[in-house]
Order: structure tokens, then sequence, then C-alpha cells
């Protein structure tokens, strides 16, 4: 695992990565003055391949694909420890949300695939009935990761207990519902 | 008209919303734009537990009626991040040492214990995905509990409440903070409900003779 900076990658630097962030997120990267608070209190941090003050680092200096294909911006939970605890205000997770959109919007390689597919299938879902069906989604997640048999006896044991409901409620209108992801498609 | 809200989740996102709405003219630009929706500013948003905080009637109410406290019963109370984070936004209690349910699980008679680890991040939605980082994180909450010297966990947030019961290995007990006070009330439904967790609720209570 590398979450050090390395002067060699500077041959990947694509100029104009900090400031489309800036325009997209609206957060002023170059206030980050390496502290590290946001590392140190990150509970996932330990399972990233970059720590999160590296991912503020790459922005300021335009490592492009290094950051778009890091496995951070997936695993960030949003807990928003670090942007509490950030002495300048940087709002990380929503640096994280904005790295994930254009990740997606620029097609790059995406290190946590099954995390960007549960994304998805998430939307996909509530889509449909405006509310999620949790059922529905599991097993979607299951036939498209083919783990069809992870975690099945926990899920046995919830179905049986009624904590996974096959047939959830639909919402009064489902039109409202498609024509809100219809109308904000792509704005972040 | 004021909202209270539940799910600690949905409490969060539409607080942040609400926020942005009232003090970023732009998004809320964008978002009548896009919508078709005027913003109203009289609405304020609360989540269940500022309401027992909030109003004095409901915490007379609950000590007219509590007919089972909890006495002896050590509990670590567990808000998750989604109710505290931003501190700024979500206004809620203290974002480091929150104490409204605490002063809850008081007032239905159960003693909570002080710890470390009431706003450490379970994991979330990674528990479908990277079980592997949800089961760590949930191990080093609930082995905080343990070592604070609290019986069981008592949640605040519907995700952390089924992260804790799915992924732990302590069979440590995780009740929701709303069984709990339905139980210290008396009502027969709640106990009967403790049985559908997968941690050993029911029979911890039965054991203290509650």
């Amino acid at each position: 695992m590398n979450k050090s900076l390395g002067i060699k990658d500077c041959a990947e630097s694509e100029q104009g990565f900090r400031e489309e962030i800036m325009e997209l997120s609206g957060i002023d990267v170059s206030l980050c003055y390496q502290c590290q608070k946001c590392f140190f209190g990150c509970p996932v941090a330990k399972f990233m391949d970059l720590a999160p003050n590296v991912i503020n680092r790459m922005v300021q200096y335009d490592f492009r694909a290094r950051v778009l294909e890091s496995s951070t911006i997936w695993l960030c939970a949003s807990c928003v420890t670090c942007a509490v605890r950030c002495p300048n205000g940087i709002d990380i997770p929503k640096l994280m949300d904005t790295l994930k959109q254009l990740a997606l919007k620029q097609d790059r390689r995406i290190s946590e695939n099954e995390i960007r597919l549960f994304h998805q299938l998430f939307l996909d879902n509530i889509k449909i009935k405006g509310r999620l069906n949790e059922f529905l989604l599991i097993k979607d997640l299951k036939v498209r990761t083919r783990k069809i048999f992870k975690d099945i006896l926990v899920g046995i044991k919830l179905f049986f207990n009624g904590k996974l409901d096959l047939f959830s409620e639909k919402i009064k209108d489902t039109e409202e519902i498609k024509k809100i992801f219809e109308q904000s498609r792509g704005e972040g | 008209m004021d909202l209270v809200i539940p799910c600690a989740a949905c409490f969060n996102r539409l607080k942040q919303t609400d926020y942005l709405l009232r003090n970023d003219q732009k998004v809320k630009d964008k978002m009548n734009a896009l919508l078709n929706y005027l913003h109203s500013d009289n609405i304020r948003i609360f989540h269940i537990i500022e309401i027992f905080d909030k109003l004095p009637e409901i915490r007379n109410l609950i000590k007219k009626k509590l007919i089972k406290p909890l006495c002896n019963l050590n509990l670590a109370c567990y808000y998750g991040c989604l109710l505290v984070r931003p501190a700024k936004i979500m206004n809620f209690d203290d974002p480091d040492n929150p104490m409204l349910l605490d002063n809850l699980m008081a007032l239905i008679g159960a003693m909570t214990v002080s710890w470390s680890y009431k706003t450490e991040c379970c994991g979330a939605s990674l528990s479908l995905t990277r079980d592997d980082i949800v089961g760590e994180l949930v191990h080093r909450i609930i082995f905080s509990a343990k070592e604070a010297g609290a019986s069981a966990i008592v949640v605040a947030c519907p995700l952390c409440a089924m992260n804790l019961e799915m992924r732990q290995k302590h069979n440590f007990p995780i009740f929701y903070f709303t069984e709990l006070i339905g139980i210290a009330l008396g009502i027969d439904k709640c106990r009967n409900l403790l049985k559908k967790h997968l941690t050993p609720g029911y029979k911890l209570l039965q054991t203290m003779g509650l």
C-alpha cells in the first residue's frame, strides 16, 4: 500500500484538475496544509490506497488519473469526521462525492467496482417504487457480483424474523420520483 | 408546521438540504428550476430524540407511565455519525460527547456508561460490499462498549443497529432506543419484538428480571 507521494508520479499530472474540482464542488483544496487530522480520524483510512490528505495534495498537483482511479473515493463512508476536524473547513466527503461523479463521467477504471455497483443498484431500486426494497437490492447485488451465498445464513435468519420485506410498499406517485431522477440527471 | 424524523440518515439528508436551501441562494434557484419546487422556510426539522428533550410534557408523561424502570441495566449509548455530523448543520447536541440519548435512558431508569465510541462510524452502506471493513469497525465499537462496562448497546440509528447486529462476533445485545422505552412503559409487544433480534437482548432482560 503506497500512501506516500512519489516524485516519479509527476509525469501523470494533467493540468486543470484542481480548477475543475473547485468549479464542480466549490471546495478550495489549496487550503489544505497537510496537518493530517482527516487521516488520523478516518475510520476507513487503513483500507484506502491513498490517505484523505494525500488525495487533497494530489488534487492540488493535478494528479487526475491517480485520484480518480483510487479506492479512497469509493471507500469513504461519508461519516464526516474529517470535515468536522479539518482546521480549514474543507468538506472532504463532498470532495470525495465530486470525485466519484467525475470518475463515472470520465469512464475511469473503478478500483472498487462492487461499491459503484451498489450505489447504482440502490438508485435504480428507488426509481421503481419510490422507496427502497432491501430484498430486491440484495438479490440484484448478489446476482451481479455472483456472490449468491455470501451472508446467506444471516439473510435467512433476518427473513424469518420478518426483517427483510419481500414486497415493500409503493409510494403514491412514482411518476414524480422518475421525473425528479430525469430532471436532476448529471447534476451534483 | 415542523417535521419529526425517526431515521438518522433521512434526518441528516433533509437537514443538510434544508441548510443549503436556506443559506445558498444559488442552490435554491437551481433546485427550484430543476424540480419546480418552492422551499418553505417555515418547516423546522427534528429527530425524535430532540423531541423528548424539547418537550417536557412528553418527559413527564413517560415518568408518570413508567411501570418497569430498567434498573441495573448498564447501557452504552451509541449515536453514530449521522445525528451529530456535520455539527454546524445538524446542531444536535455536543458532536463529540452527545448526551440526549443518555438522558432519555436515565429517564427510564437505566444507567449509561461514559465511553469514547459514541459517534464513531459503523461503516454504513459498506456493509453489503465490504463487510470486512464494517466487521472491523463494529468490533472496535462493541469492544469499547464492553470495556466501558456496558452490558448492551442502545442505538439511535436504524442502519447502525443493523450493522452492529449483523457484523459482530461478540453476541453482544443491541437495542433500538424506542424498544427500551416501550419495555419500561410496560408494553408487552415490545418485549416480543426483542425475540426477532440476532443478538440476545431478550435473554439479557430476562436474566435481569425485567
